[in-house]
């Protein structure tokens, strides 16, 4: 969690999300709703405090709702991570 | 104890405290970032009091005021300054950013007919925007009052009239004191009424049987709008004149430390979480998060509002002893809002597990196999109150040394170790004994069963509430608060959960009543079921069944029959993929629990009884033998994203 900054946004938030449903990152499907895939609230929170601590960036709780598959959400940390000091 | 809650109210003693120790901090905030902020009985005595006049001067007492919870200094605040101004506080959820979440508060909203709604600065602008539309039931709009921190004093969007003077109302033992919405249900909100003397009746059992004073300090994210946040963790210390310690729910689920830390930076001695939140420390905090906790001070770490998991104790134990953690400070309980809180409490003379027989416990009797006494092989502190006047009993009641060097080890093998023959054993948290409340366990004619049956809990006392609110729960109330038993005493409150007594102590074994307890709240299967038809038109009008998927307690499955739309074929796989990814997402939504599983099957293959009921026990039983007739899953769509996603992996 504390790793360096992944190359990719896409595969470090299917990787989160497939650990918080107990399946392979490949068989997240990066354009559905996390709510769909099963995470509920408790989860998705969960998911974001582990994403902030990855990337050392705040992100609003809103996040998710803005930006509910994990396609968007990782297009929404890149355009966080991108610009150093501006969070969401 | 006994005369008191006679003659005062909280509001009395929360004054007595401004009085004689005002400087002491009645409410520390810890916010996500950002320094700590304090407030003490004085200053909450005297913004209470402000808030209190400009209340009184536009509303009548014993109108209804929406406070919206923030984890923040002004939600104490709006609550004292409704019990001054002779207003009924109903402590809620912001409305938020979803659609069901909106729906549930106006629902409650509309249930008690409120006339005012209370808010933190930070929320205010959404809230205004909320409020705007609504109308009381004689068409009045409902009046948005924003609690402003800055300047000690309210400002109100319908025609403020400044009141100097101070507003000295005093209620009643026998006045409201508050309403809690218990569920998570849209369609039938149920407002618990609790009085003034139910809840200093609650504060003289929780405060004895805890062995609780002024000087501990209270820390918890639980929201204030839970029963367990508002009544154990905010209104039992403001009673104390104790320290109460708010972490926002949204800041420990996004990272669990928090709480611990903010519990070691204030030195807190008694907390209260769900069985989940203990979970998500064990399996959430990091091994570099351990070195700046201090968990030595903690004398309660109490826990209740959703079944209590023996291993979850365990892993917290083994996880956090190392930073001063005691094993002894599990605290699991059992109440319910219609009881104000808890009914029953921790005992540490007494066994807080017992492995029970699990052929004897499906035919109703609790036949004890083991009894663990406690979790930690680190010594109870011995300056603990609580523990003196229980030292004599306790040696002679327990079959060894409570806290023995190798208790902490054996604890953790022990689901294999001592049964020793044939018999299936299965672990179960004992929930303490009554304090307050004269509890019994019933059978279905009201009979009291003999020790070790199993029973429907049933409760009275003077912490145990009326009903529930207005007319539309009046029959709620009649089923619920208003049971006779069969030698004649009543009314009872029946409580819906199944327990048995061992060594004094309530073992809580199921439920009847159909509720779902998870991620700390109450839901409803029906509602569940009835809002997940109508997602899809190809399950409109079908029976489904929402249940606790086997072996994951606190996740849930949906089984809902479904008719795919006729000559869609083709498409007939994304149809399908499309029902099961909606209601899974509107299950974990409303629910905040994960969801495991949603499984489409045919019309007729959902069990039922001859009058329609729908089985979930054994549609339950039905999934996980394989025995349904599947049309799709939402594990099965995962499967179909595996095979899609993994062409385009390199």
């Amino acid at each position: 969690m504390t790793s360096p900054r992944p190359d990719s946004f896409d595969d470090l938030v299917l990787r989160h999300v497939a650990a918080a449903l107990g399946v392979e990152p490949g068989a997240v499907d990066p354009a559905a709703d996390l709510t769909g895939l099963g995470l509920g609230s408790v989860q998705v929170l969960a998911l974001l405090g582990d994403l902030e601590d990855a990337l050392g960036v705040d992100l609003d709780p809103e996040a998710v709702a803005d930006n509910p598959t994990p396609r968007a959400l990782a297009e929404h940390l890149r355009s966080v991570v991108d610009v150093p000091g501006t969070a969401a | 104890m006994g005369a008191r809650p006679d003659h005062l109210t909280l509001l009395d003693l929360v004054r007595g405290h401004a009085r004689d120790r005002g400087d002491h901090a009645a409410v520390v905030v810890v916010p996500e970032a950002g320094e700590r902020r304090t407030l003490t009985y004085a200053e909450l005595d005297a913004r209470a009091a402000a808030l209190a006049a400009d209340l009184a001067a536009r509303h009548e007492p014993g109108d209804r005021a929406l406070v919206l919870y923030s984890a923040t200094e002004s939600f104490v605040v709006a609550l004292v300054g409704c019990f001054a101004a002779g207003l009924v506080p109903v402590p809620s959820p912001l409305p938020g950013g979803q659609a069901y979440q909106r729906e549930r508060v106006r629902g409650m909203l509309a249930d008690c007919d409120a006339a005012a709604v209370l808010v933190d600065p930070t929320a205010a602008a959404e809230t205004q925007d909320w409020a705007r539309p609504l109308r009381r039931a004689d068409g009045r709009p409902v009046a948005v009052t924003v609690l402003d921190a800055a300047t000690a004093t309210a400002t109100s969007t319908v025609d403020a009239v400044t009141a100097p003077t101070r507003h000295d109302h005093r209620p009643a033992p026998q006045d409201v004191a508050f309403l809690q919405y218990t569920s998570g249900s849209t369609s039938r909100p149920k407002g618990v009424v609790v009085t003034h003397a139910n809840v200093l009746h609650h504060h003289e059992a929780f405060t004895t049987a805890l062995g609780l004073t002024p000087d501990d300090v209270f820390c918890s994210w639980l929201p204030g709008y839970h029963d367990f946040g508002l009544v154990g963790m905010l209104l039992v210390p403001l009673g104390l004149g104790a320290t109460a310690v708010m972490v926002s729910s949204t800041s420990f689920l996004k990272r669990p430390v928090r709480w611990l830390s903010a519990m070691t930076q204030t030195r807190a001695t008694v907390t209260a979480s769900p069985n989940f939140g203990y979970d998500q420390c064990s399996r959430r905090v990091r091994d570099d998060q351990l070195a700046d906790l201090d968990l030595s001070r903690l004398r309660w770490a109490l826990n209740g509002a959703e079944p209590v998991d023996a291993a979850v104790l365990e892993a917290f134990t083994r996880r956090f002893e190392p930073v001063g953690f005691r094993g002894s400070a599990h605290g699991p309980g059992y109440g319910l809002a219609e009881a104000t809180l808890t009914a029953t409490y921790p005992d540490r003379s007494r066994p807080l597990v017992v492995t029970v027989d699990e052929a004897a416990l499906r035919d109703g009797r609790l036949v004890v196999l083991d009894e663990e006494s406690g979790l930690s092989a680190v010594p109870d502190e011995p300056v603990v109150p609580v523990a003196a006047p229980d030292a004599g009993p306790r040696d002679d009641r327990d079959a060894g040394p409570r806290h023995a060097p190798d208790t902490g080890p054996q604890a953790a093998d022990s689901g294999a170790a001592p049964i020793g023959t044939a018999r299936t054993g299965t672990r179960l948290v004992c929930c303490g004994v009554p304090h307050g409340v004269e509890l019994r366990l019933v059978d279905e004619r009201g009979e009291t069963v003999p020790d070790g049956t199993v029973g429907e809990v049933w409760l009275r006392g003077g912490a145990v509430a009326s009903g529930y609110w207005g007319a539309s729960g009046a029959e709620a109330t009649a089923e619920t608060f208003g049971a006779t038993a069969a030698d004649g005493t009543g009314p009872w409150l029946r409580t819906g959960d199944l327990g048995a007594l061992h060594d004094g102590q309530l073992v809580v074994t199921g439920r009847i009543k159909e509720l779902l307890l998870v991620a700390g709240r109450n839901l409803y299967p029906y509602d569940l079921e009835r809002e997940l038809r109508a997602l899809h038109a190809g399950a409109e009008g079908r029976p489904g069944a929402v249940f606790e998927a086997e072996g994951l307690p606190g996740a849930l499955c949906a089984v809902q029959e479904f008719r795919p739309t006729p000559g869609a074929h083709e498409s007939g796989g994304d149809e399908l993929d499309d029902a099961v990814r909606r209601m899974a997402s509107h299950l974990a939504s409303v629910s905040g629990a994960a969801v495991h599983d949603v499984v489409l099957v045919r019309p007729g293959q959902v069990p039922r009884t001859t009058s329609g009921k729908i089985q979930r026990g054994r549609a339950r039983d039905l999934l996980g033998r394989g025995d349904l007739a599947e049309l799709h899953s939402l594990r099965a769509s995962r499967g179909r994203a595996r095979t899609d996603h993994a062409g385009t992996r390199p």
